[in-house]
């Protein structure tokens, strides 16, 4: 609180200082404790962040057709399994091992 | 006897399915159920064709067997009958409408599951099916022969019925599917001896998925699929093949002709085929046509 109240005394005396001068007061004064170090490590955070994203991105999509040409099932059968009625992208026909998603009927010997 | 089902959702089904109309029925001398809009008028329809087309009971087909000929005959039996020889143009007689005596010989004479048991002696011999003769309206056999539509007509009948329903539908004619799906459709194909079923996933279409075998429909002594070679119940590699085609009506011939002819060249036009051997192991077949274990 102590710091709050001789910040406040610190702004009104600046604008005190420039109506004496003549000069329109500043309206929007630095904030103490800003520091540009540390506005250039966010940004680099921020950009590398996104960097990163997008380089997950393009290997699962890389990912996602090589597994396509292959005729196999890709990372995209995960969302179809999470959800059925997301479209399969592979237009071949995959064949799984095992029993992976809900299947409409059952062929069979009869 | 049929009966309509209501509407509800069915947990064996994906809700894409689960909210449309169905049918089951006991027809095809299997279980059959009939998914989509207007599935009353194509489960209708599939009771009109068997009553037309089966062996087991009085029908035209029984007629025709009996005399030898039939005419006027009904245009549904001619163009079934007609559908059957092109297959067996396209297999080199390995997939015949007149395999029938060769069938009541192997034991196979009443509706399954009547107890079946081959006769003595040796197996009459098939005859050619090039000899058939039929146009529009008349239908003649050859000398002796006798006309079974087991090999290709359920395919036939399901994709004639498909055509009865609108939009997204599904056909389970007892284990030979017909899907139309504007989403990938999920299609179990059980284990010949059970066990955890694999999975095809079919892109957004029309897909057929057939399943023969020798070990259903099977009895001492015998199975259904005649080996029109020897007249006898075919000795083969694989034990249960699954085939998967755009057309089901390819797909049904497709899965047989690979259990009677697993090297057939033919059977590179299948989109996929998966086979079981008596041991389990599964197999598929390449683009190149050779068979490898899965």
């Amino acid at each position: 609180m102590a710091t709050n109240t001789n910040e406040s005394r610190a702004i009104d005396g600046d604008r005190q200082r420039a109506r004496d001068r003549g000069q329109p007061a500043r309206r929007n004064p630095p904030r103490p404790g800003f520091h540009k170090e540390r506005a250039t490590l966010w940004l680099l955070t921020v950009t590398l962040g996104l960097g990163l994203g997008a380089a997950v991105r393009f290997v699962q999509r890389a990912d996602q057709a090589r597994t396509a040409a292959a005729g196999a099932p890709s990372s995209a059968s995960t969302r179809f399994q999470a959800n059925t009625s997301v479209p399969y992208q592979n237009q071949r026909v995959a064949v799984l091992p095992q029993r992976s998603f809900s299947g409409r009927a059952t062929s069979r010997m009869s | 006897m049929p009966s309509a089902t209501t509407p509800a959702p069915d947990a064996t089904l994906p809700t894409a399915v689960a909210g449309l109309p169905q049918r089951r029925l006991r027809a095809l001398g299997t279980e059959v159920v009939v998914i989509g809009q207007r599935a009353e008028a194509a489960a209708a329809e599939l009771q009109r064709l068997e009553a037309l087309l089966t062996r087991f009971r009085p029908s035209p087909l029984t007629t025709l067997n009996a005399e030898g000929r039939l005419s006027p005959a009904p245009p549904e039996l001619i163009e079934a009958l007609r559908h059957a020889l092109a297959v067996a143009s396209d297999t080199g007689g390995l997939i015949t409408p007149l395999i029938l005596p060769a069938l009541r010989w192997a034991g196979y004479r009443n509706a399954w599951p009547a107890p079946a048991e081959p006769q003595p002696g040796d197996p009459p011999a098939t005859a050619d099916w090039r000899e058939v003769r039929l146009d529009d309206a008349a239908i003649h056999l050859p000398e002796g022969a006798a006309v079974d539509l087991g090999g290709t007509a359920k395919s036939w009948i399901a994709v004639r019925c498909l055509q009865q329903l609108l939009g997204e539908a599904l056909i389970d004619a007892g284990g030979d599917v017909i899907s139309r799906s504007p989403e990938t459709a999920a299609i179990d194909v059980a284990r010949p001896r059970g066990g955890e079923p694999l999975q095809v996933l079919l892109p957004p279409g029309t897909w057929g998925v057939a399943t023969s075998g020798v070990l259903a429909r099977s009895w001492r002594g015998g199975h259904h699929l005649i080996d029109p070679r020897t007249g006898r119940p075919a000795q083969t590699r694989f034990v249960q093949v699954t085939a998967i085609h755009p057309d089901l009506r390819r797909a049904e011939v497709l899965a047989k002709l690979a259990l009677l002819a697993p090297l057939a060249p033919a059977l590179t036009g299948a989109s996929v085929l998966i086979a079981f051997d008596a041991s389990g192991g599964v197999w598929r077949l390449g683009d190149d046509g050779v068979w490898g274990q899965a």
